[in-house]
């Protein structure tokens, strides 16, 4: 018996759509083959000059189709016009279209490459042979689909249409609308029978327009009687987006671009099959509870022990919990991988290396074994975009790290497997506000903040003394406090030798750096000494010398004059800079740094430098900073760039000498 | 290889102890034959164990299988034990291997299996693997047994194995060679022991020149159907121009559009000027690597189609539509990553990029066209082959020619400011910028850049926030080589304006101002240095700023002027001063070198004075009747 195709109309409505879409900046006809002079002639964007490519239009359909016999594909049709502008926009001609090729692979097909040209008044067509459309088969699950378009030049107009047909129906993902090119107009068509049920959440700065509407259909199931549904249509559109680029201090910029995420969160054929995915937290809470993640966070091994024995006499509960860790780090070294389901314990001991989500699960084991009521915290991380607590989703975390309960009630977050974190230290990337705790007990499931666990500080004392020579010679000591520590420590982790480290640290001063030590032992502090010596100008009778022998704020951070993202900082921080200068006979302080006050109420922050002569052959210069903000809005931009620059400026301030 | 047995996992252990802080790994041993089984094909064998000591030393014992239609893995197997704990070795079959075919371009047909061993160290790692030669040979192996640095070397060996009777080339550098029969073979075999690891640093002499590696390949060469000889670069050059027979047709309309186009040209320099304007509006760069077309240009006829090809498909284009118009032109092949071939060792395989040679008799000079950038300006040899040895592919066969270099003080970054400032310590500026030679490079896509991007690349390195950028005129003298033939030397010029905030820093009644806010500092090793140091190309950046200082202001303090005469270079720093104008020059003339280790700390005193010089500062003060009346 024929398989019968629930949706037959949606491939004519695709293929004979002549939408015209006319009130954005360029008219266009959407239907393929249908461009315009005014297409084919322009040469720039009226909307953005710099563009250097211009998506004249773009439209998707995706169809989530259902047999008879109720199995279920997903057919996605593209079609995109790309007008290049300038000679660097000819890579939009260049296409790796990714698709999955292990079991039940995808199939892209139907791929259609055309390029306009207007000559000598006509438009004219190059399709591409299909002997230049590729098939790379990267790795035994992906494979990419490449080809290049044919006869392009600044002012050609490409247009791609292809095919994916696929069974991963659950993976609808991203709709993106907007990119790092204008977009003139973009429209989407998601149809799905109204079986499949969807969380859906919307983000970017820019909302695309939308309509919802159904049809009503009819599907003879196979073996029983013909079955009435409607087919869900959803249809979105967004007109003249502008380019939306990456920029610096920001942990995942493409998370601003206008964009719908789509979750499949229940199938649901009545009288047939019901099936839930994510309706709700609840729901991802449970899936998550039936998998490895909690189980092996609470399992048992023979070491468990020799590390209760290893901590006998450790009073306090913060050192017991680093204790256990080392001991486990001892055993089992991190690969450098994450993971986000652990190993069996005894595999990990067995091989002496494994990932981080399966040395959580062992360092989880072990302190609950030890009476630290130890916990997963499921994460999904800063690089990877905000996570929406409204947007339930199963593929919302990319890792996880503990939560652990003292006998005593105290909480602390820990990921074991890094070496420059501690217990409430984590790295950068976790510090997230939306983080989902699933208790060990199986008791309800919560959301947590990791944003500002402690208090990061970083103190920096400086003793210098003026030299007969005219040079100044002195001694530096950082203290750095949880994740300023952390930083601080990864900062070094990128060099071979400390050589390198003063390499890197003297590039940019006039400090010649003698000696270098630090301790960056498994704890929350890092400590950083050296001794430096430092030429001064010396001009006449004056002598001016520069106290800031380090600095905090780069020049180089917020150079572009606008923004158009929000400004992610790493984490609050307090910094102190206390810099004293011993003044040999023969000598008197003529000026020094005049002491100011600075502050920023977008970044919530503030800056202060105070000098004074605290006796004859004595100066002290102490600079303060403090950031209490981690995310700010891009309207603020302007003001964070004044006040970024005065601070800077501040770095520059000259005491100034004069020989008597 | 069994569990390691206690002497031996105590030698190992001690060998790691033994190893200096710069030894990261040892190559305990590495063997290497290829067995030419036909003249087609072979069989390539590597048997390597390597001792890793430290995380830094892991790219020595990282395995990464090249592959294609040429060659395939037949065999591998492996194992890493590490040596704390129980030293019970990890067993590694295929299947353990990453299989990546993703090419950089737009299609190829490599793929690479490659493996990075985990573990506690110290790490023995293991290897045995073999590779299938088939459908030719251009050449055997390279020998390389280090590839990275802080890498010692125990023993490595390298035997090529052929019919007796069957010529071979070979070139090697820093290992022993021994040529011995038996049983109707002829064995080649290369060993090099007990070499120290090299230290990484910068400006150091080529890894070529430190490292001990072998090249060989057959005398005659059969690949991929096209049979020839590579005794030496006569035969190169013919067994290539033998792959070009039929990729030179153009379609004839094409043919006659492009007698059309070129009509009114007087000169072959006219024409050329016309053909490479075509080419950069009609076509570009896109890489596809595929068989024997990894050495074969792409049919002229399709890059006319499809309006692509890579630098073969692109230089043979350029040549075919050139001989359209009768103009003569020769396809020639270059090593760009390197300016001298291997004395007396011809083979492709140190080739990586086509180009094309356009003789110019009434000029007296070539035109060396680079036919995937057609931004370049006809008659400038571009910083990837100035002064390399190339090989000329001619009907007669290959002849090797070297392309004329440019004296290094050519390259120029010349700099010029002019600085309004004012008492709060903010400016305006009014800049200009030329970069000649090699220097220009990097800006020959500038025009076309965003405003943001300009600017951004404007800025860059500037030690100051930047408002109110704006590009006031960009120009360039690339139409000169038509009157100046081989003193042709293209230039590129920025003029722009800008505003900043933070200038100079105010204190009281004294603005302190940086001497040189665009001025890049050059580095200084501070680790004792172990290579011979080496600059394979000077030039010359001159930076001049005049400065308006606000009225009511002094000059306090003034750097001194600084004049530096070395074998590093030369250095100038001088400041003058008329009225509220002071006028600050820079510059650097940087020399070409090589020079042995124990000067660096000479070079270091060198530095360090410039770097000093670009980084003071001049202070100003308000003169003091000013300052009473606003008191």
């Amino acid at each position: 018996m024929k398989s019968l195709k629930v949706i037959t109309g949606v491939c004519a409505l695709f293929l004979a759509g002549a939408v015209s879409a006319w009130s954005q900046s360029i008219p266009v006809n959407t239907k393929i083959g249908k461009i315009s002079y005014t297409e084919a002639e322009m040469l720039s964007y009226s909307l953005d000059t710099s563009a250097v490519a211009l998506v004249l239009c773009e439209d998707r359909n995706i169809v989530l189709d259902i047999d008879s016999y109720l199995r279920i594909t997903k057919t996605t049709y593209v079609h995109e016009r790309i007008k290049i502008l300038k000679e660097e926009g000819k890579s939009y001609a260049d296409y790796k279209i990714p698709y999955y090729r292990g079991d039940d692979p995808e199939i892209v097909n139907e791929i259609k490459v055309s390029t306009y040209n207007v000559v000598n008044g006509v438009i004219q067509e190059t399709k591409l042979a299909r002997k230049y459309i590729f098939n790379e088969k990267a790795t035994s699950n992906l494979g990419f689909i490449s080809f290049s378009a044919p006869e392009v030049k600044v002012g050609s107009v490409i247009e791609v249409s292809y095919k994916i047909e696929s069974p991963r129906y659950w993976e609808i993902g991203d709709i993106v609308f907007q990119r790092s090119i204008p977009v003139n107009f973009v429209e989407v068509k998601f149809d799905y029978v109204n079986f499949f049920y969807f969380n859906k959440m919307a983000r970017g700065f820019l909302k695309p327009t939308s309509s919802f509407s159904g049809e009503g259909r009819t599907m003879p199931l196979a073996g029983y009687q013909s079955y009435n549904y409607t087919l869900n249509k959803e249809v979105y559109s967004l007109k003249d987006a502008p380019a939306l680029k990456n920029e610096s201090y920001s942990f995942c910029p493409s998370q601003y671009r206008a964009a719908i995420s789509y979750e499949l969160s229940s199938i649901s054929i009545p009288g047939q099959v019901v099936k839930n995915y994510s309706l709700r937290w609840e729901n991802v809470d449970d899936t998550f509870r039936d998998s490895p993640v909690l189980k092996r966070c609470h399992d048992n091994n023979k070491h468990f022990e020799g590390y209760a024995k290893a901590v006998q006499g450790i009073e306090d509960e913060k050192e017991v919990i680093a204790a256990v860790r080392n001991a486990v780090l001892k055993d089992i070294k991190w690969d450098e991988k994450r993971g986000m389901v652990p190993q069996e314990l005894s595999k990990s001991y067995k091989e002496g290396i494994a990932n981080a989500a399966s040395i959580n699960a062992v360092v989880a084991s072990a302190l609950n074994h030890l009476g630290y009521t130890t916990s997963p915290v499921l994460i999904k991380r800063r690089s990877s975009g905000f996570l929406a607590s409204f947007y339930v989703s199963t593929e919302a975390f990319d890792t996880f790290i503990l939560q652990v309960k003292t006998p005593s009630g105290q909480v602390y977050y820990l990921d074991a497997a890094t070496k420059n974190g501690y217990v409430n230290v984590l790295p950068i990337d976790f510090l997230v506000a939306n983080a989902r705790l699933l208790p060990i007990d199986k008791s309800a499931a919560s959301w947590v903040d990791l944003s500002s666990l402690e208090r990061n500080m970083q103190n920096v004392v400086v003793t210098a003394k003026l030299q007969e020579d005219g040079l100044v010679s002195g001694d530096v000591k950082v203290t750095a406090y949880n994740e300023t520590a952390y930083s601080a420590k990864s900062y070094y982790a990128r060099f071979s030798s400390d050589d390198e480290v003063i390499e890197d640290m003297e590039k940019d001063d006039d400090v010649e750096i003698l000696s270098l030590t630090h301790d960056f032992s498994y704890s929350p502090e890092a400590v950083i000494q050296y001794s430096f010596e430092q030429e001064n100008v010396e001009s006449g009778e004056f002598l001016y010398i520069k106290p800031f022998v380090t600095t905090f704020h780069s020049e180089s951070s917020f150079r572009n004059p606008t923004r158009e993202i929000p400004i992610e900082f790493p984490y609050k921080e307090n910094i102190t800079y206390q810099y004293t200068l011993e003044i040999p006979e023969g000598y008197v302080v003529d000026q020094l740094p005049a002491s100011s006050r600075l502050g920023s109420s977008a970044m919530n922050s503030q800056a202060q430098i105070v000098s004074v002569e605290t006796d004859p052959h004595h100066v002290t210069i102490r600079f303060t900073y403090r950031n209490n903000s981690i995310l700010i809005s891009q309207d603020k931009y302007q003001d964070v760039r004044a006040y970024w620059e005065q601070i800077c400026n501040l770095y520059k301030s000259t005491i100034v000498l004069r020989k008597i | 290889m069994k569990r390691i047995g206690g002497l031996l996992l105590f030698l190992l252990l001690s060998l790691s102890l033994q190893a200096q802080e710069k030894d990261c790994a040892v190559i305990v041993s590495h063997t290497e034959t290829f067995r030419l089984t036909s003249p087609v094909s072979g069989e390539h064998t590597v048997d390597k164990t390597i001792l890793v000591n430290h995380e830094d030393g892991l790219d020595a014992a990282t395995l990464v299988i090249y592959q294609d239609s040429f060659r395939s893995l037949a065999s591998f197997s492996g194992e890493v034990t590490s040596l704390q704990g129980s030293g019970k070795p990890l067993k590694l079959k295929e299947k353990d291997l990453v299989v990546l075919a993703l090419s950089s371009g737009l299609a190829d047909d490599g793929k690479t299996a490659s493996y990075t061993p985990q573990g506690r160290y110290p790490m023995l790692v293991h290897y045995v693997y073999k590779i299938h030669y088939r459908k030719g040979i251009a050449s055997f192996p390279a020998f390389t047994p280090i590839e990275s640095e802080k890498v010692k070397l125990a023993e490595a060996s390298f035997t090529v194995d052929v019919p007796e009777g069957f010529p071979i080339k070979d070139y090697s550098h820093m290992v022993s060679r021994e040529v011995s029969t038996e049983k109707g073979r002829t064995l080649y075999r290369w060993t090099v022991k007990d070499f120290p690891a090299v230290v990484e640093e910068d400006m150091m002499p080529s890894y070529l020149e430190l490292l001990p590696y072998v090249l060989a390949s057959p005398m005659s060469i059969d690949y991929g159907g096209y049979q020839g000889d590579q005794s030496n670069w006569k035969g190169v050059g013919s067994w290539l121009y033998s792959m070009q027979e039929n990729v030179q047709e153009l379609p004839p309309h094409f043919v006659s559009e492009l007698r059309k186009i070129t009509e009114g040209c007087k000169s072959d320099l006219e024409k050329l000027e016309v053909l490479y304007a075509y080419l950069r509006e009609n076509t570009r760069y896109v890489s596809i690597q595929l068989g024997i077309g990894g050495l074969r240009p792409m049919p002229a006829e399709e890059v006319h189609k499809m309006g692509f090809g890579d630098c073969k498909g692109l230089s043979n284009y350029l040549r075919c539509m050139l001989a359209a118009v009768d103009v003569p032109s020769d396809y020639y092949i270059i090593g760009t990553d390197r300016p001298n071939l291997v004395p007396g060792y011809a083979s492709i395989n140190q080739m990586n990029h086509a180009m094309l040679a356009v003789p110019m008799p009434q000029l007296q000079d070539t035109v060396w066209v680079e036919c995937t950038n057609p931004s370049y300006p006809l008659g400038y040899r571009h910083s990837g082959a100035a002064g390399h040895e190339v090989v000329l592919v001619q009907p007669d066969g290959g002849k090797m020619v070297r392309i004329p270099s440019y004296p290094d003080s050519l390259s120029r970054i010349i700099q010029v400011a002019d600085v309004t400032l004012a008492e709060d310590g903010s400016a305006r500026l009014s800049l200009s910028r030329e970069l000649w030679l090699d220097e220009m490079e990097p800006y020959l896509g500038f025009q076309n850049l965003s405003d943001n991007a300009k600017a951004r690349a404007l800025t860059s390195g500037m030690k100051l926030h930047a408002d109110a950028i704006k590009v006031e005129s960009i120009r360039n003298n690339f139409n000169d080589y038509r009157t100046l033939g081989r003193n042709f030397v293209p230039v590129i010029g920025i003029d722009y304006s800008m505003s900043t905030r933070v200038y100079a820093n105010v204190n009281r009644e004294r603005i302190f101002v940086p001497v040189n806010p665009v001025a890049m500092s050059i580095p200084v090793q501070k680790s004792g240095r172990v290579n011979p140091l080496v600059n394979e190309g000077g030039g010359i950046i001159e930076n001049r700023v005049v400065l308006h200082i606000p009225d009511g202001y002094t000059i306090e303090s003034m750097p001194k002027d600084v004049n530096l005469d070395t074998q590093w270079g030369r250095f100038q720093s001088h400041i003058s001063v008329e009225g509220n104008n002071i006028t600050i020059v820079q510059i650097i003339h940087a020399y070409r070198f090589e020079a042995p280790a124990q000067s660096y700390e000479d070079y270091k005193t060198f530095a360090r004075a410039v770097n000093k010089a670009y980084s003071s500062s001049l202070v100003l003060r308000k003169c003091l009747s000013l300052q009473d009346n606003e008191g």
